[in-house]
């Protein structure tokens, strides 16, 4: 179940939570093109050995790409790599991209997941946070999707902002009911380093939400989601049954898979390895033939023993115990030893081999993992 | 005799002593300019930065004036309040000083003490304004001031620029044909003045001194008064840029003496040297055993480095024996140190030599003074711990060290900082105008005042320019009462305070409201609370940490958020536990860091 991820880091304007690799800076984006399909055809001979069965476009915002850019990525793709027929192939877009004709391109290309990031169907978060589309064209958007033949359809929304009520947050998930979204993935708006957010709440200029209407938001986000058995399936994800996202489980499944693009990451055999971060200088490179820099890590036992208890835990069916009898025996006990007293507040649980978040434990998951972890 | 000349160099930090100094030791070819690191005088980095000199060093130089040889030997005096006694021993070695007032700044307080030392040791003053190369200066002004002070005639004093060389010559002549050669017995029983000392890890201490009577020989048996250790000079020399062996040093002259101790604490400044053969009946005047006077635990940031820290502390002692400590034990921090510092400064340099030379990471406790309780029995105990602090059933009365403090400013800040040192429970004594620009504030207040925010309070309120100096007057009565803090109803130990009845609820609601800052949320409420004895006096709530959770968790998210939580758990485990709330180091620091 390997999967490829192509990272388009471009943007037309910065949003102010993101601290994604990205570009506002578009002068370059023929010879980025030129230089991805370098890498793809580079790459190739190492990735013979794999069936794809999921391709991603992330990014940036891949919906910056014309549709021609997209056809020829994907023609490279298709031909040097060995594609499952059934693939899930998946493209991040934002609303104001979406033209029908762009829509039909897409579908031309194979793609059969559009991931819409709509983030709130209210203008001014969508102004807060430095979008570049508004409410109407978050519904258009969704419609026209449908309208070009696209019933995989996955939207962003966030939650946790400062100026959200919890009534306007129901307001927004009513929407997706209404316009018959089958996934949807809600983050919990985290204020990244080195962002405006970050900036602005360090200036006193904003002032993060509490946390406690944060969580209100959560639960009637897991209240809505039983309703509409949109169910959810890891901490952030949510379903209806048959439309998960393949591409992202594979992440959580420790499967293997190949990222293309300035700062995408691939995974293989235990190894962790990046592209350099830097579009002029990634490239720069594949220009002149060469593979992009890229830092490689060795996940050592311990690395890909709390990279486990991070992935599954997060997952609604949760961690097996009997995937972590292959670890040595001191790290099972460091778990089997916390465990008892997570129990006892309510925060984990244990059904059928399973370790399982709780609803609490899910908003404190970073605690609990990392409480978890194994350390030198 | 005749022709050595003994002076030191009295100047505020930054009005270029150390640059003055550079272009006497170039200018008598003393050192080439290849030899020459910028600042020669100032070797430690530390002080370097500081801009201050913390060790006094001497360096001897020769001058050929009208056909004669001279010996010059400037004798460099540490610059900084905490450090008094110690400039005082070395301006008790000389005959003459320059004073050296930067002419762009004018005279600063500490400068206007040292001076007034000089005087009563009837030093001859030779005046230097000093970069008068610079576009602020203001010699006339300067001129001005100092005629003022030293009741010198105005063509007496030099113009002189360290950075560009001008005037140097000019010095020199006046130390030679101005400041009186030393006078001395040269066959009387050998007298010597420790000024300063050093030390060499392969040599062991390495004393200064400066000869007032008699003569001292290579082999001799010498012994020091104060501490009756009598020791044989293995070796003994002049200064050059090193240290340059002779086979005698002779009446007024500078030199160095190797004995082979070890032990910084036998090596005393002020002590007088003489010989066993030939003893004199009495030392130099003026020995004082230097005493620590704020006091502070210092603890390993890890509970594990607690003998690498004794290690440490140890090797900074033998080079500065003024520094004193004791093991003592914390229910917070564990195992560490109660020390004792000559003053914050002295504090300050202690915490960043550990740093930079050891390696070592220290949380400080509270600092505090040294107080004396009075138990109704008639006891008297020395408190040097919060923890120290009798009973008040039992206790009669608590003095504290008092001192009297000078401040140099501008007339427009005379009433900021009269009200700060009135808040500070000073009493002004004096207001003297030194010139129209210029005022001097005499102050008596606690020692225990400036051990908090004082200095960072006087810079702010005077933009600056005010400077300071203070000398310990006496001990005085005082309404002193010990805040405990609490977390979670557990007493945090370490960050005991003792502190003046007036301000114990300002400083309770004060530390509280900065460990509700520097506290991280747990998953737990967490109450703050000072207390005295069983009365709270102030008390802030953390809330509980419900959310704490990452968006998004993809590709390269993993990696990422897995060294992230990785790096935060290791920072928790150098968190100490109090009860059940974990506290970061800095938390212990957050007394010092009231007012940021």
């Amino acid at each position: 179940m390997a999967g490829i991820y192509i990272h388009i880091p471009y943007c037309k304007q910065a949003c102010h939570y993101c601290n994604f690799h990205f570009s506002t800076d578009k002068g370059s984006i023929n010879e980025f093109v030129e230089a991805l399909l370098t890498e793809i055809s580079l790459k190739a001979g190492a990735w013979q050995d794999e069936v794809f069965e999921t391709i991603y476009f992330g990014g940036g915002t891949p919906s910056i790409l014309s549709g021609n850019q997209i056809r020829s990525i994907i023609q490279a793709l298709y031909n040097q790599y060995n594609i499952s027929s059934n693939i899930e192939q998946t493209v991040e877009c934002n609303p104001d991209d979406l033209s029908i004709a762009l829509l039909k391109e897409l579908k031309l290309c194979g793609f059969n997941r559009l991931s819409i990031g709509i983030q709130s169907f209210f203008d001014k978060h969508l102004q807060m946070m430095n979008r570049s589309h508004n409410q109407l064209q978050a519904r258009n958007a969704i419609a026209d999707a449908s309208y070009a033949g696209f019933s995989n359809i996955t939207i962003d929304l966030i939650y946790g902002l400062p100026d959200l009520s919890v009534d306007e947050w129901n307001k927004n998930l009513s929407i997706v009911q209404e316009l018959q979204v089958p996934h949807l993935s809600c983050y919990s708006l985290t204020i990244e380093e080195r962002t405006a957010l970050a900036h602005f709440v360090k200036q006193n200029k904003m002032k993060p939400a509490e946390d406690d209407l944060t969580i209100k938001q959560y639960h009637s986000l897991l209240q809505w989601s039983k309703q509409n058995r949109i169910n959810q399936y890891e901490i952030s994800n949510f379903a209806k049954a048959g439309f998960e996202s393949k591409h992202n489980s594979n992440y959580w499944n420790n499967q293997p898979y190949l990222g293309l693009g300035p700062s995408a990451h691939s995974y293989f055999q235990n190894t962790r390895t990046q592209n350099k971060p830097h579009n002029i200088q990634y490239i720069r490179r594949l220009l002149s033939g060469q593979l992009p820099e890229m830092t490689t890590e060795l996940l050592s036992v311990k690395d890909t023993f709390n990279e486990l208890l991070l992935t599954r835990l997060r997952t609604v069916n949760g961690l097996n115990r009997n995937q972590l009898l292959t670890f040595p025996k001191s790290y099972v006990d460091h778990v089997d030893a916390l465990f008892p007293d997570f129990n006892k507040r309510g925060l984990i649980e244990y059904n059928q081999s399973n370790y399982v978040l709780t609803t609490e434990g899910q908003m404190l998951s970073d605690y609990i993992i990392s409480s978890l972890f194994v350390t030198d | 005799m005749q022709h050595i000349r003994n002076f030191c160099i009295i100047a505020h930090i930054d009005h270029g002593k150390s640059t003055l100094a550079d272009r006497l030791l170039e200018f008598t070819k003393t050192i080439t300019e290849r030899q020459m690191q910028a600042q020669v005088l100032d070797d430690m980095d530390l002080e370097r930065e500081k801009g201050i000199t913390i060790k006094s060093h001497a360096i001897q130089m020769k001058h050929i004036h009208n056909g004669q040889e001279y010996i010059l030997n400037l004798i460099d005096t540490p610059g900084h309040v905490d450090f008094s006694y110690e400039v005082s021993r070395a301006i008790a070695s000389c005959e003459g000083a320059l004073l050296l007032v930067d002419a762009a700044q004018g005279i600063q307080a500490q400068t206007i003490s040292n001076l007034y030392l000089a005087i009563d040791n009837g030093l001859e003053i030779i005046p230097i304004a000093n970069k008068i190369d610079m576009d602020g200066a203001m010699i006339e002004e300067t001129k001005d001031q100092i005629v003022d002070l030293v009741g010198c005639k105005r063509e007496d004093v030099l113009l002189a620029s360290g950075k560009t060389g001008i005037g140097i010559e000019e010095i020199l002549t006046a130390i030679i044909e101005r400041i009186p050669p030393p006078k001395g017995e040269p066959t009387a029983p050998l007298q010597a003045l420790i000024f300063d000392s050093v030390f060499n890890s392969f040599r062991g201490i390495i004393a200064y001194f400066r000869i007032f009577n008699g003569e001292l020989k290579k082999g001799d048996k010498v012994k020091f008064f104060s501490t009756g250790g009598e020791y044989v000079a293995d070796e003994i020399g002049v200064l050059l840029l090193d240290k340059s062996p002779r086979d005698i040093i002779r009446t007024g002259d500078v030199g160095y003496i190797i004995t082979g101790i070890k032990n910084s604490n036998e090596v005393k400044v002020g002590d007088t040297i003489t010989t066993v053969s030939k003893p004199a009946l009495e030392p130099i005047k003026g020995f004082e055993e230097v005493k620590p006077m704020v006091f502070a635990g210092i603890y390993p940031v890890d509970t594990d480095d607690y003998e690498m820290l004794r290690e440490s502390i140890e090797k900074l002692q033998l080079n500065d024996a003024s520094l004193t400590f004791e093991p003592e034990s914390s229910a917070a921090l564990g195992f560490g140190f109660r020390c004792g510092f000559l003053g914050m400064l002295h504090l300050e340099i202690i915490q960043e030599r550990l740093d930079r030379e050891f390696d070592m990471t220290v949380i400080t406790t509270v600092p505090n003074v040294s107080y004396f309780a009075y138990l109704s029995d008639g006891t008297k105990l020395q408190v040097n711990n919060p923890s120290e602090l009798p009973e008040p059933t039992k206790l009669d009365r608590v003095e504290e060290p008092w001192i009297s403090a000078s401040t140099i400013c501008k007339p427009e800040f005379i009433g900021n900082i009269m009200s700060l040192c009135l808040n500070k429970r000073g009493i002004l004594k004096n207001q003297t105008y030194l010139t129209p620009s210029r005022v001097e504030l005499v102050f008596e207040m606690p020692l225990a005042e400036i051990v908090f925010d004082f200095y960072d309070k006087l810079k702010s309120i005077s933009k600056g320019y005010a400077s300071f100096d203070y000398h310990p007057l006496d001990y005085r009565p005082s309404d002193l009462v010990k805040i405990d803090i609490k977390l979670n109803s557990e007493n945090v130990d370490a960050l005991s305070a003792l502190i003046h009845r007036d301000h114990a609820y300002d400083f309770g609601k004060k530390i509280c409201e900065k460990l509700k800052e520097l506290l991280p949320r747990q998953q737990f409420v967490i109450a703050i609370q000072a207390a005295i004895g069983a009365k709270i006096i102030a008390r802030e709530t953390i809330s509980a940490m419900r959310k704490d959770v990452t968006a998004k968790c993809y590709g390269g998210d993993i990696s990422r958020k897995r060294k992230l939580l990785e790096k935060q758990k290791k920072g928790k485990k150098r968190m100490r536990q109090i009860g059940s709330v974990e506290v970061p180091q800095q938390a212990f620091l957050a007394v010092l860091k009231l007012n940021d």
